[in-house]
This record gives C-alpha cells, structure tokens and sequence, in this order.
C-alpha cells in the first residue's frame, strides 16, 4: 500500500505541469516578428491553420508541441529562466525520441513510414536538426537551401557538387532529395526508390532495359563503375577509360594492352586511349538492342 | 496486488499524456497576425553576362553574352476558410527557369504542379561534318573526301561547323493529394519528361576506323505515382503504386562512314534505347506493439518490360538475308523486394536494430541464338543473349547503448549475400562488423569514432561465354572478388565559443583484392575536412570550410595468359575550400558573400616494367565568388544586386589538341576541354506585397 501512495504521488507529478491561461496569446508577446526567438512566421503555415483539425494551432496552439507552458510563462515574467517543456533541436535537453515523436504523430506518413531504423533514426538525428518550423517557408523546400542542410553532416558531398563531373546541385536544377528520402529506412543508402539502379531510372529511364545485350554491371548497379555524387572523370565515371574497363576485361588483343604515357602519338595505339578511349567504338555499354550488338558496339 | 495496481494507475497515467484536457476556450490568439488575401515577392531585372561559355551555361541557361532578363519571386494567398495557394519560380528569363505551385485546403486537399526546364551542353569546342536534323539519319557533306585516315579527309577543315550539343530536359509535374474522411490519406503525382537534342555518339568498323557524331535525343517519359495510407494510434500501412513508361522517338540511327569503307560499309547503323514500361506495386505498415518496440516492413513486386520491334542484323545489304529469331526482344523482367525492421528500446540504456532486405531482380527475358554482323563487316557464330538475374539478401543487427555520462557505444554486423547467374561467379556473401564510440558533452563538444570491417568471400570463380573475347582465366572482376575492406571515421564538433564553432572530420577506406592477380588490386579513400562558424554579431555570421579528398586505385593486367603483367595507378586529388558571409550590415541592407574553390588532379601511371612517366596531369579548377546585396528602401520596395565571378580552368590529356583528326583511326567532334572567365551581374527591384 505504500508503494501504491508513493507511485500515485509520482504519477500526480509527473502532470504537474499547467497550460497557459491564454494559448498563443501567452508566447506571442515575447516570440513576435523581429525577436531572436520570433515564431511569428509561424502563422504563414501549415502548423498554424485553424481549420484543419489535425494542425497544432486547432489544438493547444504553441503548447500542442512545445507542452504546458505555464510555467515557462510564469518564468519568463519573473526573469527566471524556466524553459518550454519540450524544446526541438540536435542540442535541446528534450530528448530526441520524444522531440521526433511529437513531429512524427502527424508526419509519419509516405517514407516517413519507414523513419524507424533508419539511418538517421538510429544515429539519433532530430527532425529540427533539419526542419525549420517557425519559418514561412522550411528551407529544405528549397533545392539551394537544402544542400547547406546535407553539407553540415555530410561535408564531403560539398566538395563532391564542385567536381569536374557532378549532378546539378550546386546550381539548384537538383536537390538531394532527388535520389535520397532522409526519412526512408527501407530502401538502401536512404533513397527515394527501392534500389540504387531504380533511383537512376527515374531520370535517366532510357537505361532500364531491359536490353537483348545486357552489360551485367551496368544492370547490376550503376555504382560500380559511376560516382554518382561527383567524379574528376566525365559521366560520374569512377575512373578514366581504359582503365575503368580494363579493371574487368583482359582478353589478348586491344582489351588487355597496356597504354601508357609514351604510346600517346601511337597512331595504332592511341585509338584505344585518347577521346573517349573504349567507348569510340563500344558506345553502348549500358546495353544494346541490337540484334547485332553483343559486343556493344551497337 | 498493491504493485499491480500501481503499475496499472503509472500506465494510465503515461496513456493519458496525449490525451490531455485543457479548456481551451478562452484562446482568442489575438496575438496570431495571420496574413490574409495575397501577398508575396517579385524580384525582377536585367542581367548581364561579360562573356560566353556553353560549359558556364550549363545548368544555368546564360548561354549568350550580353543583357537578359532575370524574373524571380514568390506569390501567396491565404485566408481564414483555410484557403491556400503558393507559387514559387527562379530565373523564369533563363533556359533553366522553374516553377512551382500547390493550393488547396488546409487538411482537406492539395494540388501541385510543377514546371522546369534544364539545359545541358556538351559541346565545349565541339565541330563535325555531319549534320542532323529531325532524323534517325546522319549525313556528311555532298562534297565530302574519303580517305582511310582522318589526315586523308582533305575536304573536313571546309566542311566543319559548331555543334553545341545541347540536351533540353522539360519536365511537368502536377499532383494532387486528399484527406478522406477517417484515417485516410490519398495522393496521385504524374511527371511527364522530355528530353531533347543532341549528343555525342561514337562507333565504327571494329578497331579500324570509327566516328564521332552528333545524335538525336528524343525521348519522353511519363510516370504515375499513387499512394493510399491508413493511420491509426498503432499501426500505419501504405499501398502505392508507381508506373512509368519510355518512349524513343528513334529506335535507332545510321550515319554515313567518312573513311574509305572496309567492304560494304559506306552505312553504318546503331540501336537506340528501347521504349520500355514499368510499374510496381508496393505495400508499407508500421506497427507499435508497444511503446518500446517499432516494427516497420515493406514489399513490392514490380515488372520492367520491353518489346521494341528488333531493326536488321545490318544495314549492309550484304546480310540481308539472315533472319532474326525473333521479331522483338518480348524483354521481362520481374522485381520483388521485400525488407522488415524492428527497433527495441530494451532498457533505458539499451537499444536494438534488427533488419533483413530482400531483392530480386528475375530477367524473364527468352534466350536466343542471335547471328550478330559485328560492326556491320563480320558474320559471328551464334551467340545467345544472356539475361542476367539476380537475388540479393542483406541482414544487419546493432545495438546501441547509451550511458549516463554522455558516452555511447554502438556495435553492429551486417551481411549480404549476392546469387547471380549467367556470371563469373554465382554467390558473394559480404560480411562486415563495425563499432562506434560518440561522446555528448551536450553543447560544449562531440566526438565520434567509428571503424569498420568488412570480408568478401565468394563461390569458385568460372569463366563464362561473354560475348566478345575469352578473358584471362586470372581476372577477378573487382565485384566479384575476395576483397577485404576496412574503414574509419573521426569526427569532432567543437563549440570553441558562444560565437566560434568547428566540425572536424577525417574518414580513411581501404579495399584490398589479395587474391586478385588480374583486375582491381587495391583502392584507398581518403578525406579531410574542417568546417568553422563564427557568429560577428546578431544575424551576421562568417564561415569557411576546407575539404582534402584522395582515391587511389591500382589494377593488374597481362597482354597475355603467360606474358608478364603491367600495373596501372590511378590518383584523383580534390582541394576543396571557402568562406562566406551572410547577414544583416543595417536594418536595411542585407549582405551574403561567398567565395569557393575546388581543384582537382587526376594522375595516372601505366608500367609496363619499361619504367614509363605518368600521363599529364587531370586537371580543372573551379573558383566561384558570388555577392548579394539586397537594400530594404520601403516596406514594400527594394533592390538586390547581383555579382557572380566564376573561373574554370581545365586540362584533359585526352582530347585536349586532338581537333577533329588527331587519331587518324577516328574521326572525332574535336572536344576541348573547358576554359572561360566569365562574370554576370544582375540589378533586381524588388516588390513586396
């Protein structure tokens, strides 16, 4: 019995906490436009419509995500410096899981399904790592503003748009999330579609095939012989012809020879090495549907 | 008892979290300054570009030298029934403009639509004698000299013109999503794309004499994508649906071979890629057992298919009479996927990742012996086609544990396995383990240490019937080899001050192929990086970043079985850095500045034992700055000014000094590699209303 007075004890506490007297009322005062902390921008979106049910403003308002705020109100009036029961952000103390939880109760849906085991899931990334709520228009939305958000974790994908052989990021005709989901665990390296060939498709869909003469790698996965985020060769490719093919084809005769720097003036030799080296004569090494084309010549 | 029913009241007490009731009512939001009716920005004015360069206009659509207009903005509405319309666009005066729309009903429903155009050039220095136009056929010259060399083809210097290459994607995107009544959720996007132009295209007489033209690209592709979702408080499933169809206006293209034809050849032909269809049915839930345990699956099964009616075994009217098996390809292709996951917060510290992905990727299509006129000259035994497939099945566990001290530790394992057939080798199974320590000192710093190992055993290797040559019975194709690979990451995030913070970075990969003896050997990857913000005042802010990135490869290789091997070392170098500054300078004026740099080496070294030097260098460099001053004048009026310098400096050993004839062996576009210099500025008034 006295653990069951000790628990109801606890348990009473745990809803100690109060909603505000007057919901949005009660923040906007101090968050309005202008002010480090503004929300007000809050009001040109989603989150703030008063007609659709499901949003936080036909709810508890500011409170519906950021919890009873009484006291952080309370706090504020008197110079004290009592937080917001629930803060978003990578370095809130409001743990991750709960921040995520409170985004994902409405936003769990399309790949968002999938957010439970995913990369990001697992390596604790909060939604307002990324996410911006309090603004007119969350950034990410945008293809430019969008890859200064990847770029922080993932620096390297940066210098990667700045390459020779790069997709169009850096001018915004692209975003990353083109090719990848952030939210989706279930398709590999976070992407939009199942697998990475089905993800190239979608742009590039005159290389699905299927081809009479299939080059197996190329079905396979294009990743094997392309960098698909950014190359010092032309097409993304990993490295130059002839070398790229000739890490995989030796037969006696041109495959297998070894060009080298001195072999450039060859007029036999450099057939084979210079413009596009194999491809000058084997263009089709995607595939072919030539009845004639299974050396992919044609 | 006691105990149960304290537990019992703590559940309630927990399940009524997201119940609360709070007599809201006296919520007048008096404070919320909704906008209401239209309002939005429009920036608009002239542009001007000091120079001209197709691989500047790349993307970006300032293909001329001189003014052009520049038209950006975004324009609302909203009103207190919930009423919404946004509409987004970018350099609508441009070759690459974009725009965006959606409105709706808060809640209720959404349509979007959607338009943009990309332009991509590929014509740096390009010239050719040929010449296209709305054709599958390419034509030289009526005047045109055939020679068995290109320095014999005395009439190509006359008869070449610019070829710009250029490839316009357009692409049309409307979608429209509803909220039924209940849990429901519908949505429908359709995108159709076109994609026109020319591109290059190369091909020949076997290794005796080859050209390079300019193809026609005509392609378009409209796709469909559907989704119905379900949600309730404890599970949410998802049925979609995705189709898409291609279509090739050309199934194939012939062109007029400029040497002296090795028989009957004066006509050359090639194949397109075929019009193909796609569609995939996919179903996804999630399901919570329990506060603590998430569950998550998905399947699909999809079918690629393609039958576009077969063109002749040649046009060299010297075959034809060979008959095709077949008149069309009736290409199948099966997918199905299937993937599962489960996440379980076991205690407080304690936290487990499980998941298992299956793909299938079934080649239906019918083998048949083909008898193929390679290169339009030469008759070839039978071959049959080879479809490949392939079932790909990967598993991976982790388990996360976090302590009190901020100090976690994760460790996980994960295999895959590949069964493909038709291949050198039917099964792979990779098999990698990885560990990770991260430290949070909350705000103050955060580390992270992860390193990785991975083995790659595989089924006995075997040489099988490619089309084309028998290969050296000791090639190991790198994607079917032994390898063994080990990784490491190190990052550290520091905030050094309330307004200085670094993000340091180092990451090492190393592939090893130890029982390779031709093929890929060995391939390293590394990369550093610094990142650093400095806060100068309230809304002003300076940063800079530096990137140090190194792929090294090295493949093995013989002439012959019993001939003594050659090596070949690949070095790619990137140089990655800048700095910028954005903010507030007044009230009124806003500053963003941003300068970046990126220069690129690309070794490589062929030995043959004869002791030869390396190629010339790869190289191209990048340097961009870019100033935005925009001035606030009135509430509703403004001007930004614009100024974009940017430097590209390129070197390519393989086609830089060719023109069109430096292989006498092939008749080329006479590509060179990218140099300009070229600065733009725009001078924007700016309307707010």
């Amino acid at each position: 019995m006295i653990i069951l007075i000790l628990l109801l004890i606890i348990s009473s506490g745990l809803q100690a906490q109060d909603y505000s007297e007057q919901g949005a009322d009660s923040c906007m005062p101090c968050h309005y436009e202008g002010q480090p902390k503004s929300a007000a921008a809050i009001f040109f979106t989603k989150h703030a419509s008063s007609t659709d049910p499901r949003a936080p403003f036909s709810q508890l308002q500011c409170e519906t995500c950021h919890g009873p705020g009484q006291d952080h109100v309370f706090g504020q009036q008197r110079s004290l410096d009592v937080l917001p029961v629930n803060i978003f952000g990578q370095q809130s103390k409001t743990p991750i899981e709960t921040q995520n939880r409170i985004c994902l109760n409405c936003h769990e849906t399309k790949g968002r399904l999938a957010w439970f085991g995913s990369r990001h899931q697992v390596e604790n990334v909060a939604c307002a790592s990324c996410h911006q709520v309090h603004v007119a228009r969350d950034r990410v939305f945008d293809s430019l503003e969008q890859q200064k958000v990847c770029f922080d974790c993932h620096p390297k994908r940066r210098s990667d748009t700045l390459k020779a052989s790069s997709h169009p990021l850096r001018l915004g005709n692209m975003s990353c999330s083109d090719c990848h989901d952030p939210h989706n665990g279930a398709n590999e390296f976070l992407l939009q579609e199942l697998t990475v060939n089905e993800t190239c498709y979608t742009c590039h869909t005159e290389k699905q095939g299927p081809y009479l003469w299939e080059h197996a790698p190329a079905a396979e996965n294009c990743s094997l012989c392309h960098r698909p985020h950014g190359s010092n060769h032309p097409a993304l490719l990993k490295k130059r012809p002839p070398l790229l093919c000739q890490q995989c084809h030796s037969p006696e005769g041109h495959p297998s020879t070894a060009y080298t720097s001195e072999q450039t003036g060859n007029s036999f030799s450099n057939r084979f090495m210079l413009g596009r080296a194999c491809l000058n004569c084997h263009s089709q090494v995607h595939g072919s549907n030539h009845p004639s084309g299974a050396t992919l010549h044609r | 008892m006691a105990t149960f029913l304290a537990l019992l009241l703590c559940t309630q007490a927990h399940a009524d979290e997201s119940q609360v009731s709070v007599d809201s009512s006296g919520w007048l939001c008096n404070f919320c300054n909704y906008p209401q009716g239209w309002f939005g920005i429009l920036d608009i004015g002239p542009g001007y570009a000091n120079d001209a360069s197709l691989k500047f206009a790349d993307y970006r659509g300032i293909t001329e030298k001189g003014v052009f207009i520049s038209i950006n903005g975004d324009m609302h509405y909203l009103d207190k029934a919930g009423r919404y319309f946004d509409l987004y666009t970018r350099d609508l005066g441009l070759d690459s403009r974009q725009l965006e729309l959606r409105g709706g009903l808060h809640g209720r429903i959404e349509f979007r639509l959607a338009y943009r155009e990309i332009p991509k050039y590929r014509g740096y220095g390009t010239q050719t004698p040929f010449s296209v136009s709305g054709t599958d056929r390419v034509v030289l010259p009526p005047d045109w000299v055939y020679a068995r060399t290109t320095a014999g083809m005395s009439a190509l210097e006359a008869s070449l013109l610019p070829e710009t290459l250029e490839i316009k994607r357009k692409l049309f995107e409307v979608g429209l999503s509803f909220r039924m009544t209940g849990n429901w959720r519908y949505e429908a996007d359709f995108k159709h794309t076109e994609k026109n132009g020319t591109r290059a295209f190369g091909a020949g007489v076997f290794t005796i004499q080859s050209s390079h033209f300019p193809a026609p690209v005509d392609f378009s592709i409209n796709r469909v994508d559907m989704g119905l979702e379900y949600t309730n408080k404890h599970s949410r499933i998802r049925f979609g649906f995705s189709g898409s169809s291609f279509n090739n206006r050309y199934a194939s293209v012939s062109w007029e071979n400029p040497f002296t034809p090795v028989g009957n050849t004066a006509n050359l032909r090639a194949a397109l890629e075929p019009g193909s269809d796609f569609y995939q049915f996919n179903l996804t839930g999630s399901f919570r057992p329990s506060a603590k345990v998430r569950l998550t699956a998905q399947a699909s099964i999809g079918r690629i298919t393609q039958d576009v009616e077969y063109i002749a075994y040649s046009i060299n009217p010297d075959f034809d009479d060979l008959e095709l098996p077949s008149a069309s390809l009736n290409g199948s292709m099966d997918t199905s996927n299937l993937g599962a996951r489960m996440t379980a917060r076991l205690s407080s510290k304690l936290s487990l990742f499980l998941s298992m992905k299956y793909d299938d990727r079934d080649n239906r299509t019918p083998i048949d012996f083909y008898t193929p006129v390679i290169t339009d000259l030469v008759l070839r035994e039978q071959t049959p086609n080879r479809p490949y497939s392939f079932k790909r099945s990967q598993y991976s566990a982790q388990f996360s544990y976090r302590t009190y001290t901020s100090v976690n530790f994760n460790a996980g394992a994960k295999q895959k396995r590949y069964k493909r057939t038709l291949q050198s080798v039917r099964e792979t199974e990779d098999s990698t383990w990885w560990g990770e320590v991260s430290v949070d000192s909350w705000s103050a710093a955060q580390l992270r240490v992860r390193i990785e190992t991975s083995d790659r055993d595989i089924s006995p290797y075997r040489q099988v019937g490619d089309p084309g040559l028998r290969e050296n019975v000791l090639m190991r194709k790198f994607h079917l080899a032994n390898r063994n690979r080990d990784r490491a990451l190190f990052e550290l995030d520091l905030s050094l001050s309330n307004r200085l913070n670094a993000a340091l970075s180092y990451s090492v990969s190393r592939d090893r192929y130890a029982k390779s003896i031709i093929g890929l050997m060995e391939s390293d990857e590394h990369s550093v990086n610094l990142d650093l913000g400095f806060s100068i005042k309230t809304n002003l802010s300076l940063h800079a970043f530096v990137t140090l990135e190194d792929y090294d490869s090295e493949i093995a290789s013989a002439e012959y079985e019993s001939a003594a091997g050659w090596t070949a070392n690949t070095k790619d170098r990137f140089t990655t850095w800048g700095f910028g500054l954005s903010g507030k300078l007044t009230d009124k004026l806003d500053i963003s500045i941003d300068y970046y740099s990126s220069d690129s080496r690309g070794r490589i070294r062929t030995d043959s034992g004869a002791d030869e030097p390396p190629f010339p260098d790869l190289s191209t460099d990048l340097r961009n700055a870019t100033i935005r001053l925009n001035y606030k004048a009135s509430k509703q009026w403004g001007l930004s000014l614009l100024a974009e310098h940017e430097n590209y400096d390129s070197s390519d050993w393989q086609i830089d000094g060719l023109g069109n004839d430096g292989i006498s062996a092939i008749l080329t576009l006479g590509p060179t590699s990218p140099n300009y210099s070229v600065t733009v500025f725009r001078l924007l008034a700016n309307y707010t209303f």
